[in-house]
């Protein structure tokens, strides 16, 4: 209820409302931005574009369900669109977080974790549609159905996707492990 | 393990750093959207927060045993008496009605106030709080010392004021025609808010362990409104004078017109004078511009916005030079009271952290190095507490780490289950460090033993149950190096370990 609440505020232009909305799922999204295309550039701006994008249309926006998983599957949607634009443009992950790690450069405004780094890299090496799927699923905590409802597509569709992910998955994690 | 385990766990364990350069952009970018968009509203009717309550499914069923409770209430009592005006509100009402308000404006009057290098006069001052949006402007008064060269040192009461843009706070001192900027970290933004609904709730003698006493003495119109008279005597020992407080409260909608604060002393044929008086508005529209963080013209200013100060939760010494510091107090119901502290001595590296670290939540501490109790305050504010005398036994709830500094958090349990769910906060909560294990607590040698005592009010903050996690595991984020409280850390925890002591 108290996102009802938030989301009501903000409609009404509460600045702090819609800070507390970003402050409480700001982490969230941005984890699983970059888990979602390996470059902490392109989660920054998704993340950073689904917020703006979230105030333009709180006039129309109705929450129906959980605003978490909404807004989940908005950065979700969003990294889609930047993938295709960007694809030729992104720069590895290693390389992007360790720089912002040793030199601490400016301009880097997300600093990523080793788990993070890892269950990226590894997710990266997955097709799209499946390292989606999983994203989702694991860090967004969301129901198949739920998924499905945002990809458009069936469940059952869903759950393969998500079960080959998972596997490959795993020979890849531990392919890690045996280095 | 299995893979879906390794995998889950990889993403509880991940982390982002964000730079406030990201969260400033994302806000201020969204913030401008959001403007845009609400001055192009259209003008369709918006659902009410009641609705958004009522909608929620575990409030229909409320709603239900509530309707069902009321129709039996009402079959065996109909004869009796029929309540067709609602709910009338009374003094109790007044913390919850006013710290879920949108806005409250005050306006206060000061007798007798000198200010330096002015004549004793009336004063009045205005304060507004915009709790929906985090903002607020007050005002008050402060001391300063005056030494200018081959003069005499002059002291005396100058005018301070406050005023919070949501990122921003300014001090002005009007005595000394000087502004400071400071930037506030998201957790001491939350803090500073939660303080000013606090202070204005004590001011006024209407904290939740005030509320008792006061009786309903009369009524009178005020422009057309009907407003119940709420009095309450009171007796300052310290102050050798009598109180009486009074409170102009409607019955129909819950709101507070006016106090006032009568005094007179004890001496024989002391004559009532009226000390301060208060008018509030609750959910009044600010003026345009009153949340601005700027300074008045042709005053000097100590840094700018760029070259403010951060205000973070830090942890501050005891007293000047002493080993160990407090970062906060917070005080849950029962007594219960949780502190954030560190000492030079623990270091991340040092084997004293090193034993902590492998504490469980509830473990004692190896060498006990810190103690509280609870001793009554101000009798005149509490009376029903004089004899109050709270010993905590201390255990280990968490530890966090940021800067090189190696914060441990301790619950302090009450030896005994006070009935109260709230401490009154004119109690002194008493502080003793050992940053040594000491043989004999009572009669200690070590020179490095450091004591506070200080009012409860002035030294913590006090909670309720369901407000955990926004506190405590707040403040433990606030001072962690990946900003995260430590997993596990949970108010049912806290209150399985209070049982265990309490058995």
């Amino acid at each position: 209820m108290e996102d009802r609440l938030l989301v009501l505020r903000c409609k009404r232009g509460s600045r702090y409302a819609l800070r507390r909305i970003y402050e409480k799922y700001r982490d969230y999204l941005l984890i699983l931005a970059v888990a979602l295309c390996h470059d902490v550039n392109l989660a920054e701006d998704a993340v950073h574009d689904v917020f703006v994008a979230f105030a333009q249309r709180l006039e129309k926006f109705e929450l129906t369900g959980s605003l978490k998983a909404y807004l989940a599957a908005c950065v979700a949607n969003r990294i889609r669109d930047l993938m295709r634009n960007r694809r030729n443009k992104t720069v590895p992950l290693e390389q992007n977080c360790s720089a912002a790690l040793d030199s601490a450069e400016p301009s880097q405004r997300i600093v990523c974790n080793e788990q993070l780094q890892q269950i990226s890299s590894a997710l990266a090496k997955l097709p799209d549609e499946q390292r989606e799927v999983i994203a989702l699923r694991m860090h967004g905590q969301m129901r198949f159905r739920a998924i499905a409802k945002s990809l458009g597509i069936s469940v059952n569709t869903v759950k393969g996707r998500y079960r080959y992910g998972i596997g490959k998955l795993r020979s890849i994690l531990n392919s890690e492990v045996e280095k | 393990m299995r893979p879906t385990e390794k995998i889950k766990k990889l993403f509880v364990k991940s982390n982002v750093t964000v730079s406030s350069e990201l969260d400033d952009k994302i806000i201020n970018d969204a913030f401008q959207v959001l403007e845009k968009s609400i001055k192009t509203k259209s003008a369709e009717p918006e659902p009410n927060i009641w609705r958004i309550i009522m909608k929620s499914r575990i409030t229909k069923i409320a709603a239900a045993a509530v309707i069902i409770i009321a129709v039996l209430i009402g079959i065996s009592h109909f004869s009796d008496s029929v309540d067709i005006a609602g709910k009338a509100y009374g003094i109790t009402d007044v913390p919850e009605l006013y710290s879920s308000a949108n806005t409250i404006h005050i306006k206060r009057y000061f007798g007798n106030i000198k200010l330096l290098g002015e004549k004793k006069t009336t004063l009045r001052s205005e304060d507004w709080i915009d709790i929906e949006n985090g903002r607020f402007r007050t005002s008050g008064f402060g001391r300063v010392v005056l030494k200018a060269k081959d003069k005499e040192e002059r002291s005396g009461t100058v005018g301070i004021e406050f005023i919070f843009d949501g990122n921003y706070r300014i001090q002005i001192n009007h005595g000394l025609k000087v502004a400071q900027f400071y930037k506030l970290s998201d957790f001491k933004r939350r803090l500073s808010m939660r303080k000013q609904i606090d202070r204005f709730l004590e001011k006024i003698f209407l904290s939740s362990d005030e509320l008792a006493g006061y009786v309903k003495v009369g009524q009178e119109q005020i422009d057309s409104n009907n407003f119940d008279i709420w009095e309450k005597n009171s007796f300052d020992i310290g102050q050798r004078s009598e109180s009486i407080t009074k409170y102009w409260l409607s019955p129909s909608d819950g709101e507070l017109k006016k106090v006032q604060r009568w005094r007179r002393s004890e001496e024989p044929n002391g004559e009532w004078f009226l000390a301060w008086e208060e008018q509030i508005e609750r959910n009044a529209v600010p003026p345009e511009g009153i949340f601005e963080a700027v300074a008045p013209e042709n005053y000097r200013l100590a840094n700018t916005k760029e070259t403010a100060f951060v205000d973070k939760l830090i942890a501050y010494p005891i007293r000047d030079n002493a080993n160990s510091a407090i970062a906060i107090v917070i005080v849950l119901p029962n007594g219960i009271v949780t502190m954030g502290w560190n000492d030079k001595d623990v270091t991340p590296e040092s084997p004293k952290a090193e034993s902590i670290r492998s504490l469980e939540i509830g473990g004692v501490l190896p060498e006990m190095p810190v103690e509280i109790n609870l001793t009554a305050g101000s009798p005149s504010i509490s009376p029903m507490y004089t004899d109050l005398k709270l010993t905590h036994v201390a255990r280990h709830l968490a530890y966090t780490q940021k800067e090189d500094k190696f914060y441990e958090w301790t619950i302090y349990v009450p030896k005994e289950n006070i009935p109260s769910q709230t401490l009154p906060k004119d109690c002194l909560l008493n502080i003793r460090f050992f940053p040594e294990l000491q043989e004999d607590r009572e009669h200690p040698k070590h020179p490095k033993v450091a004591e506070m005592s200080s009012y409860l009010r002035n030294r913590a903050i006090t909670v309720k149950a369901h407000e955990f996690d926004e506190w405590v595991l707040g403040a433990m984020s606030e001072l962690s190096e990946d900003g995260k409280a430590p997993e596990d850390i949970t108010y049912e925890k806290v209150l399985q370990l209070a049982e265990q002591i309490w058995e």
